[in-house]
């Protein structure tokens, strides 16, 4: 699977830029000295070049090391809730597709009506309960992204499910849980690491929509959505502004797309969602 | 007919969740909204009067079984922040989104199916290389980005188009290019994973091979086979668009629901929200039944299968 | 396959040249022309296009205490503010022709001008203003309370003792009056703002809960009528041939909700004629407008002060010399230059440059000064400094993010730790009216000018001292301030303002005060003249435009 996934020119590009750019961003702050929070008002809006290779923004503060300090926490607030719904969505979709019943129909209704949200709709009810800031933006996400996830990990356990040897094992009275951790998880798992990278990208571009209509990360907090927020009134005088976070946001949502992509035909030729 | 009756139930149930959830998630922390509709000039006694005509005082049971009573009759309550009926707030929007949504549908999907069937025409070729890095940059831009870029160049520039919705026709285009944008990458992808399954289905080159069909014949075929997941699709895609539309209309200045919804939570209007937000889940709902019932016309299998 | 591949092309190349061809078709009318072609390029004389940030709650001006746009236009109030050429205000008589007062300053005998009529041709009659004043009072969400509780009876009335407002009295159609509990110095001007703008018992009462929603049955005396509100898209008005006045230059008014890089574009492309500079960033402002536009610049001073406001209640802001430091650790110059490239200038007091009373004595004394700054910090033991938070409302413009962040570095630079904690708009409000905000930045646009106006909103009775998160504490200035509205002798009262106003910010440092604004304006080519609202507010009199 590893040999695949090396000879899998697309995977072993996107995978390596998204590789690339959270080692930036997450080595930055040691290795940078340009602190993102520093204002210098002799220096605002002051054109990319020089000492400020990106510029500065309207309190002159350095663009490049914003543009790093806000992907790092863009892709931390993809990441963590992401990682999150897969969790929920798993332990949901397992239950539901292992248990049927009267717990599968719960669960298939719970799912149900998460879905039935438009995702921004679901965010801003959200948004309208704890304020914009990480943690509900991050709540949001989990929201948007579970029910979805918690679907097609059901079918898929329902589809493990019928295999003989699973069968076998309930019929002799193996327990259900260990079924599930030995046989169940392990069949699941290329599911679920598919299932993680195809919802990054989602995840990443609903904090930069939240952030854009300002409901989302508030200042002097940072992301790459708040920056394209904060830009956007100065778009056509200063593009430099709004384009570096734009691009960033371009490249993380391609990059996981084309990764995900890859790991579906590698790790799971077979489903399609 | 009773698959048709059990959805139709599955749907009200649906709902009844949707609602309860609503509710619950827009009171756990009791705000005041009194305090938002006194702006400036505030006091005391003003408050209190407020509070008890809007009925804030009563028990959390109680409010819900009045808004549920209220709902099943068409009463959503009334806004706190416009003071006018939800109902008629949203009925007034949502033909604004309507439109949207249908007109970047239409966009999404002329320019979807058609890209994704000429690159699984030319699968692995120039054509294809080309329009697969398009719709995969159509997927990966964010809407406000196109919208931006869009009102940019087509007005800034090129003055081709308005800048901002003003009733006519000509200023939906935008808004709706801005909205399909990414359903058109996604749509185009699909088509052409879909139709390249098909194309290499034995039953179409044994046709083929045999001369009992034309190769348009066969590409026809092959689409109608390959529609079922797109159509499937589209009903997964309107709650996107709905989604989407929230950033659209802010951006174009339409008076649609995204907008009444942002506005909602920028004024802490909580009986708004929760009518725009339930309303919208019932036409998403709705909208899965009309999918479902499509792909129930359309593939033969799935008639037989219930 | 070769045969296949090439006619599925030509298939494709048919559905494409179809779809382009409807394209086509649908964008030819467009392509030769501007964009907008319907209302915009081409405008008829007499329209006037502006923009507005956003969306007006309601129509009705006892709902509303920050969208004035409808109540200027379409209402009217008994007298009006003029502004001279020299810059001072007077208040001149509007609904009414003539007026006397008493000579205890008590009672205000009024006569109403003849012939003035609703946009529906109903008159307008005293009935009317004694229902405006009870209205203002009995509405439950009234948020004009403050303009009539001087008036006799108003308390009563309020708490549901009285059935009507016993300080008015109707004599005849045209003649009535108005008898204050104590006298009020600043009666007549309350009598000016937008706020007291005269409503038709007969229309208010037909339309029920429509009036203020419906345009049709909103209805005033004003130059205008409100043709159509879309909501969050925009407002149309146009001119009322019944209107008692001279006949304005604008007829029609359009009125668009646009976000702040479409106002630039479209006001770049022509298709506004008066655009609000505030509502702009202020590096666009320097780069487009004070350049390509500099002829065209309309600027008014604007009577509003915006000040950081600090809570006695919470410590270390109980200490005079903490709330000292924090006055000179502030770079007010440097935040005016760099968020509104410096259109504005630094105020030192309590009433901004303008407003009557402002006082040369009380200007000039508060200097930058981060090394007094620390040392009067370590005087009082707080040379490690300390924590504090400044509230942010997240509905704020995105200067007045940007002015906090910048104080919240400069308060770092003298050792305090100011945390900027974001709050949605409605949070905000009530921590603020609950009077536990530990400290925020705001700002404050005369409604009358008079020195009252701001002095008695914030500091002028325990409820308004909490209500606006100070929570002063000085009980004897609290009196004096409460009693400064009664003071008869003009000259007497401003000097009382004057030296309130010296020991509030200089003596105690209750504020930091930061600056007033420039308000600047951009008018299109189409403008010949524009005078913006005395008090450099954002709505403006569309009778004030004169177009070309």
């Amino acid at each position: 699977m590893i040999k695949a996934f090396f000879q899998n020119k697309v995977a072993v590009i996107s995978g390596a830029v998204i590789a690339i750019i959270f080692f930036v961003a997450f080595i930055a702050p040691f290795a940078m000295s340009a602190d993102p929070m520093r204002q210098d008002l002799t220096l605002r809006l002051c054109p990319p070049g020089g000492v400020h290779i990106l510029g500065c923004d309207e309190l002159g503060r350095d663009v490049l090391a914003r543009l790093l300090a806000g992907t790092r926490n863009s892709l931390l607030i993809a990441t963590l809730p992401t990682a999150l719904a897969v969790v929920i969505g798993a332990v949901l979709g397992i239950l539901g597709g292992f248990y049927g019943k009267t717990i599968d129909l719960f669960i298939t209704w719970f799912t149900d009506v998460t879905l039935s949200f438009p995702g921004m709709l679901l965010a801003m009810v959200i948004m309208y309960t704890f304020g914009g800031s990480f943690l509900s933006v991050l709540i949001a996400i989990v929201f948007m992204e579970f029910g979805s996830i918690a679907r097609i990990v059901r079918s898929v356990t329902v589809s493990i499910k019928e295999n003989e040897y699973i069968q076998a094992a309930e019929a002799m009275g193996v327990s259900k849980f260990f079924i599930i951790v030995k046989h169940i998880l392990p069949n699941l798992a290329p599911t679920l690491i598919v299932l993680f990278t195809l919802n990054m990208p989602n995840s990443i571009l609903s904090e930069s929509s939240l952030s854009f209509l300002g409901i989302g990360i508030q200042p002097p907090d940072v992301s790459l959505g708040l920056m394209v927020n904060q830009s956007k009134t100065l778009l056509f005088q200063m593009p430099w502004l709004a384009l570096s976070p734009s691009v960033m946001i371009m490249v993380l949502v391609m990059a996981f797309n084309y990764l995900g992509d890859a790991l579906r035909d590698i790790l799971d030729p077979k489903t399609k969602y | 007919m009773t698959a048709l009756f059990k959805r139709c139930l599955g749907m009200v149930l649906v709902l009844l969740g949707v609602m309860v959830l609503i509710f619950i998630a827009l009171r756990i922390i009791p705000g005041d909204p009194a305090a938002v509709l006194l702006n400036e000039h505030v006091n005391e006694a003003t408050i209190a009067r407020l509070t008890a005509t809007m009925n804030l005082d009563r028990p959390l049971p109680e409010q819900f079984l009045s808004y549920l009573g209220g709902a099943l009759k068409g009463d959503l309550g009334q806004s706190y922040y416009m003071r006018q009926s939800v109902l008629s707030l949203i009925l007034t929007a949502f033909p604004y989104t309507l439109k949207l949504t249908i007109l970047a549908a239409a966009f999404a999907w002329l320019i979807g199916i058609a890209t994704g069937v000429i690159s699984a025409m030319h699968h692995d070729h120039l054509p294809d290389y080309l329009f697969r890095g398009l719709s995969m940059f159509g997927v990966s831009v964010p809407v406000f980005m196109v919208a931006l870029l869009l009102q940019y160049i087509f007005y800034f520039r090129l003055s081709l188009l308005p800048l901002v919705y003003d009733g006519s026709a000509l200023s939906m285009i935008l808004p709706a290019i801005a909205l399909g944008w990414n359903s058109a990458g996604s749509v185009a992808r699909l088509t052409r994973s879909s139709l390249m399954e098909q194309l290499d289905q034995p039953y179409l080159d044994t046709a083929r091979a045999k001369g009992l069909l034309s190769s348009q014949a066969v590409l026809i075929h092959g689409l109608r086979n390959a529609m079922l997941p797109i159509i499937t699709m589209m009903a997964l895609q309107l709650s996107g668009m709905l989604s989407g539309a929230v950033i659209t209309e802010s951006v174009f200045g339409i008076s649609g629901l995204g907008r009444l919804a942002l506005l909602a939570v920028q004024t802490r209007d909580m009986p708004l929200l929760q009518g725009t937000v339930l309303f919208t889940a019932f036409v998403i709902t709705l909208g899965n039944i009309i999918a479902d019932l499509i792909s129930f016309c359309l593939d033969p299998r799935v008639r037989t299968k219930k | 396959m070769i045969s296949r591949k090439c006619k599925s092309v030509r298939l494709i190349c048919v559905v494409l040249t179809a779809a382009l061809f409807l394209g086509g078709c649908s964008s030819s009318p467009a392509a030769n022309k501007p964009a907008g072609e319907d209302s915009a390029s081409n405008p008829q004389s007499s329209v006037l296009r502006i923009a507005l940030n956003s969306d007006i709650v309601s129509m009705d001006v006892q709902k509303t205490s920050n969208d004035y746009l409808v109540p200027m236009n379409v209402f009217d109030t008994l007298f009006e503010v003029v502004k001279h050429d020299d810059g001072s205000t007077s208040i001149e008589k509007s609904l009414v022709s003539d007026y006397e007062v008493s000579e205890d300053g008590l009672t205000y005998s009024f006569t109403l001008r003849e012939g003035v009529v609703f946009s529906d041709g109903t008159p307008l009659t005293s009935e009317d203003v004694k229902f405006t004043f009870e209205r203002m009072l009995t509405l439950p969400d009234s948020q004009q309370t403050d303009y009539a509780v001087a008036i006799e009876g108003a308390n009563e009335l309020m708490e549901g003792a009285a059935e009507e407002l016993t300080g008015i009295k109707v004599l005849d159609d045209t003649h009535f009056t108005i008898t204050l509990s104590e006298p009020f110095a600043v009666f007549l001007a309350q009598l000016a703002a937008p706020s007291t703008s005269i409503l038709s018992k007969s229309i208010v009462s037909d339309a029920g809960d429509d009036f203020g929603i419906v345009p049709e049955k909103t209805l005033g005396t004003g130059p205008y009528v409100v043709t159509s509100w879309e909501r969050g898209s925009g407002l149309s008005f146009s001119y009322n041939p019944k209107y008692w006045g001279d006949e304005p230059s604008v007829k029609e008014v359009s009125a668009k909700i646009m976000d702040a890089s479409s106002m630039d574009m479209a006001f770049q492309k022509g298709d506004l004629d008066i655009i609000d500079c505030l509502m702009l960033d202020s590096a666009v402002v320097d780069s487009v407008y004070k350049t390509r536009f500099k002829d065209n610049i309309v600027s008014v001073d604007r009577l509003g002060i915006n000040y950081l406001m600090l809570n006695e209640n919470v410590k270390p802001l109980d200490d005079p010399t903490v709330r000292k430091a924090i006055q000179m650790a502030i770079d007010r110059q440097a935040i005016l230059d760099a968020i509104y490239s410096g259109d504005g200038k630094l105020e030192d007091g309590v009433y901004p440059s303008g407003c009557l009373g402002y006082s040369q004595d009380n200007q000039g004394w508060l200097k930058y000064d981060p090394d007094g700054a620390r040392k009067l910090l370590s005087s009082v033991g707080y040379s490690e400094g300390f924590e504090m938070e400044l509230a942010l409302d997240s509905n704020a413009a995105v200067a007045n993010q940007n002015v906090l962040q910048i104080i919240s570095q400069n308060l770092g630079d003298v050792g305090i730790n100011a945390v900027i904690k974001n709050y949605d708009h409605a949070s905000w409000l009530d921590l603020r009216n609950s009077g536990e905000m530990e400290s925020f930045l705001a700002l404050w646009i005369l409604d009358y000018n008079d020195p009252d106006n701001v002095i008695y909103t914030f500091f002028g009775s325990k409820d308004n001292t909490v209500i606006r998160s100070n929570n002063y504490s000085d009980e004897a200035t609290i009196a004096r301030i409460a009693a400064a509205r009664g003071i008869v002798d003009p000259g007497e009262r401003m000097k009382e303002y004057s030296s309130l106003e010296k020991k509030l910010v200089m003596d105690d440092a209750v504020w930091v005060p930061m600056f007033s604004l420039k308000h600047l304006f951009v008018k299109s080519d189409r403008v010949a003249d524009f005078v913006p609202q005395w008090a450099g507010w954002s709505d403006i009199y569309f009778k004030k435009v004169t177009l070309k």
